[in-house]
């Protein structure tokens, strides 16, 4: 039942319903306004008033007792906004709305809400929307702009701009940003773009998914921040890109079709404001300049064509990888734990008695992490169908319902899983410890040769060159290295030992049995300290020692002399005016570290070894400061090469 | 994307006016039988355009009207063709033919 009044319009009497006549009389006065500052304005309003008067009269003709809100709406829209009626006016390409609107609302049947509703409803403050009228890809940015102000063209300039900035410096970007901080990883890294542009890629979507398009009259003023009262209503119902009914909700075909061709009214005609992206392509630059806005209308349509399956494609394979994600989820649930860590040290028992409760938590998780995927899934696939124009887009209620419950949903699976995890991974530590412990007692036990542990490859080379290490200590577990020899060949190992805080007393030793006569021993040696010697032991005679050069690892008598005789034969050539030819080895000495100044190798001598009967000879390198008396102080020092010839 | 749709508009629009004049020439008429008219060429996608058009012609002398008693309701307005009116529609006619030989020259 509504209250109805009697209007007097141009000397006629009309029976309106009340709210129809608010909202006519809304009409008639954003009219006048409009029209008021012109000359001859009035006489415009008044002229109008009149077609009004008319077209009521229409009405009566047809056997209308009283005029109700949706006649007013067809009046309305069959007369236009006042903005419509000016020079810069877009067209309705509906020639029959009226038509239209009483079909929807055949299909919508009674979920219409009446004015009262509308405006009921519609005191709320501004509110974030999709805009369906002015979009590119989903309306993002465009209800941004309607949100926060600003042209849409220039949010959408501002998020390509951003996603082009992030290639040039990735560092930029969140993403980034939340490494540094949390991760302490460096901010520049590989892939960084490309990780960060699909974040923001990725925030679109969850925007897209989160805001609800903005479909009513109502929920366009709530747009655009405009309170929402019957003249407002009335402008943006006559506004040319409406949906006249709120969240058409009607099934099958009706609704189908009623949908296609708001569709199409949106795509031809978008509200005046709305134009910007469009003016900027194929309006002011083709005028200014020619072609090239024509270009750039095409680019721009390509890119904005591009990137919208690129989000399609996009939200698609996320919400596939949601439902493999539950798939595998319940799969790993209801398959014994055997099977799904097998062939893993988590299939062993000892393990499994670490972590005794993995069932409960699991539980919590699964259901709770299934929940989340599921409403992303959901949110995804009805976004993706909403955008297809196959399914209304959800209500707001529902909306807000299924965020909490994703909320909830990652809070519980998250602090489970943390939880979990942290259990996990302490067993898994505990169990690794244990493990390791045992098997590298074992791997000592086997590996220990007079009580001093050596690893088999080292063994290797000490069994085959025939060193003997006579002291250990201090030496972690190392006695010989490669890496750094002096032709840069680095699979050559040589005597070598390091520690750091300079502990080590080594001592490696090796006999030959020599017949009498004059030998002499060479060998190659570095240090980086002083106190490191190279010995030799005739029969049962006194120790002589040679200290190695303290060179560390760069120099070294070795590399110097090659240095001189390559510039000696270059010389040479040169003198002789030819392309100087230098030997191998001297060549591989010079060039052992990219010319960069060999290893620090020296070559030490000892001359003449006088041998007066057979006897054993026995020689080595050592640090041992109750050997030599002298002090150890370095790091590090190597011998390789030892040689015994007679003179 | 280029929009047809826009681009019909903006001609019909451009031939609004002298879509009026010719109606008008032809004949005297109420705004309701130029709104039917023009509605029938689909020259009229909004019936509230024609009124400040009607209001600007008549402002630059082109048109003038008369208060009729119509038969079923209040008086209503006459729209006939001043002789400046005429004048102008004959230029108009002119620019007309050009811009139908420039358009048929170039659609050859």
């Amino acid at each position: 039942m509504k209250k109805n009044i009697t209007i007097n319009l141009c000397g006629r009497l009309f029976a309106i319903d009340e709210d129809a006549y608010q909202m006519l009389s809304t009409y008639e006065q954003s009219l006048r306004n409009y029209f008021r500052t012109r000359e001859g304005g009035e006489e415009i309003a008044a002229d109008i008033e009149a077609r009004i008067a008319e077209l009521l009269d229409e009405l009566k003709a047809q056997g209308v007792e009283a005029v109700n809100i949706q006649h007013v709406t067809d009046i309305i829209h069959r007369i236009g906004k006042p903005e419509e009626m000016e020079g810069n006016d877009q067209p309705t390409p509906d020639p029959s709305p009226g038509e239209e609107n009483s079909s929807r609302q055949q299909t919508i049947g009674n979920e219409s809400p009446s004015l009262e509703e509308r405006i009921e409803v519609g005191r709320s403050p501004k509110r974030l929307y999709r805009n369906p009228n002015d979009k590119k890809v989903m309306g993002v940015l465009s209800g941004f702009a309607a949100y926060f102000g600003g042209d849409p063209l220039w949010w959408r300039l501002g998020y390509m701009g951003l996603l082009m900035l992030i290639w040039v410096m990735p560092w930029v970007m969140p993403l980034s940003i939340i490494r540094f901080l949390f991760v302490g990883h460096s901010f520049v890294y590989e892939d960084g773009a490309f990780f960060n542009s699909l974040l923001l890629v990725f925030c679109y979507i969850v925007l897209a998914v989160l805001m609800p398009v903005a479909e009513t009259p109502e929920d366009r003023l709530r747009m655009k921040g405009k309170e929402v009262n019957p003249q407002n209503l009335a402008e943006e119902i006559t506004s040319p890109s409406l949906t006249p009914n709120p969240s058409p909700r009607g099934e099958g075909s009706g609704y189908h079709t009623c949908e296609k061709a708001s569709n199409s009214q949106i795509h031809s005609a978008s509200s005046l404001e709305g134009r910007a992206g469009g003016e900027f392509s194929s309006g002011c630059l083709s005028t200014t300049f020619g072609c090239i806005g024509g270009f750039f209308s095409a680019l721009w349509a390509v890119v904005t064509f591009v990137f919208r399956w690129c989000i399609y494609a996009f939200g698609a394979f996320l919400a596939v990888m949601c439902l493999v994600g539950i798939f595998c989820l319940f799969a790993v649930a209801f398959s014994p734990i055997e099977s799904v860590f097998s062939n893993s040290f988590m299939a062993s028992p000892e393990f499994a008695e670490l972590l005794p409760t993995l069932k409960v938590p699991f539980l919590v998780f699964l259901v709770s992490a299934v929940l989340v995927l599921s409403i992303t899934a959901y949110a995804i696939i009805h976004s993706l169908l909403n955008e297809f124009r196959q399914m209304p887009s959800m209500p707001y209620r529902q909306r807000i319902t299924l965020l909490l419950m994703w909320i909830a949903g990652i809070i519980v699976a998250g602090s489970a899983l943390g939880s979990r995890w942290v259990a996990f991974i302490e067993a898994e530590n505990q169990y690794s410890r244990r493990v390791w412990s045992e098997h590298d007692a074992e791997y000592r036990a086997a590996n220990t040769h007079d009580g001093i542990f050596v690893t088999p490859r080292e063994w290797e080379f000490l069994q085959k060159n025939g060193w003997h290490i006579l002291n250990a200590e201090g030496c972690n577990d190392r006695f010989t290295a490669n890496g750094e020899y002096m032709t840069g060949d680095r699979d050559v190992r040589y005597l070598d030992c390091w520690d750091d805080h300079h502990r080590q007393r080594y001592r490696v030793e090796r006999t030959e049995t020599l017949q009498p006569g004059t030998y002499r021993l060479t060998c190659a040696a570095r240090a980086n300290g002083t106190g490191a010697c190279v010995y030799v032991i005739v029969g049962e005679g006194e120790p002589q020692f040679k200290e190695i050069p303290s060179t560390g690892n760069t120099g070294g008598n070795i590399y110097l002399h090659a240095k001189r005789e390559m510039a000696r034969i270059w010389q040479e050539a040169e003198s002789l005016g030819r392309e100087a030819e230098y030997p191998e080895d001297i060549r591989a000495l010079v060039e052992a570290r990219g010319h960069e100044g060999g290893y620090g190798w020296n070559l030490i001598t000892f001359e003449p070894i006088r041998i007066t009967k057979a006897t054993v000879l026995r020689y080595g390198l050592t640090s041992d400061d109750a050997f030599t008396h002298h002090t150890w102080l370095g790091q590090y020092f190597s011998a390789t090469d030892f040689v015994v010839e007679q003179l | 994307m280029v929009d047809v749709t826009n681009a019909k508009s903006q001609m019909r629009k451009g031939m609004l006016e002298y879509c009026i004049l010719l109606l008008l020439k032809r004949q005297a008429a109420y705004a309701s039988d130029i709104i039917q008219q023009l509605k029938e060429a689909d020259l009229l996608v909004v019936e509230g355009t024609l009124y400040p058009l009607l209001t600007r012609l008549k402002k630059d002398g082109l048109l003038a009207y008369e208060w009729q008693e119509s038969t079923q309701g209040p008086p209503r307005k006459y729209y006939t063709l001043t002789a400046t009116g005429q004048q102008f529609l004959t230029e108009l006619d002119l620019a007309w033919t050009e811009i139908e030989r420039t358009v048929n020259y170039l659609k050859q």
